[in-house]
């Protein structure tokens, strides 16, 4: 879901040019609090709606699909542009816009952001890690 | 210096609040002030990245839940992704 985030246009091909960064958060601004199904059925060929295509076809798999519906419909309804109005689809969509959110803002500050990975086996000291998976509840 | 910090922080506090109720409450409510009083900062794209988080997670849910009604393996399925990880807890795959 996050790749393509290091590069401003997210890795989707779109006609415009370079998007300034008070438009970045200009877009961040508009769009937070839209229903991402809206923003979708206003402009359905948005940078947006091109972004829910390609990651939705990415993240769920066509065996997933399959096995979920008995069919591929959904996937090719959305493979030709389409945003169907499914309860499925509509949960993918409130995951994308979070992430379309985050990335806006990511490239609304002055300097970029990086996105930075540790790879496995690496050492890390407690005092700079903070739980982000559970409640405190839950560990132990 | 001290004043306009504090005002500055009095601010932010307001739009943490805001985006607290957010997504169901303000739909169309006072959006426009809201718009112009929202200051770029690191501790906004914290709260996104929060959200997206959470988002992820509420994605996830269901997901895995419709998978184990589709009688998918998930544990065949999430070493597929990434093998030999060691979770704390099974509810962590």
């Amino acid at each position: 879901m996050f790749s393509g985030f290091h590069h401003e246009n997210f890795s989707i091909k779109a006609d415009s040019g370079a998007v300034s960064k008070e438009s970045f958060f200009h877009q961040f601004l508009a769009s937070r609090e839209m229903d991402p199904l809206d923003m979708l059925c206003q402009n359905p060929n948005s940078v947006f709606g091109k972004f829910c295509t390609s990651k939705y076809l990415v993240v769920v798999h066509p065996k997933l699909e399959a096995s979920f519906f008995g069919n591929l419909d959904q996937r090719n309804y959305i493979k030709w542009g389409g945003h169907p109005r499914t309860p499925f689809y509509q949960a993918f969509l409130k995951l994308a816009k979070s992430i379309w959110l985050s990335h806006r803002l990511a490239y609304s500050f002055d300097s970029n952001v990086k996105v930075f990975q540790v790879t496995r086996g690496s050492e890390f000291s407690l005092v700079y890690m903070e739980i982000k998976c559970c409640k405190k509840s839950d560990i132990g | 210096m001290i004043k306009e910090a504090s005002q500055k922080r009095a601010k932010l506090e307001k739009n943490l609040k805001l985006r607290g109720l957010s997504t169901k409450e303000s739909e169309g409510s006072g959006d426009e002030n809201d718009f112009y009083s929202v200051d770029l900062t690191p501790e906004l794209f914290t709260s996104a990245i929060e959200t997206a988080f959470k988002a992820i997670h509420n994605f996830s849910k269901p997901l895995i839940n419709m998978m184990k009604a589709a009688g998918w393996d998930l544990d065949a399925a999430a070493n597929s992704i990434e093998s030999n990880v060691v979770y704390a807890k099974r509810a962590h795959q």
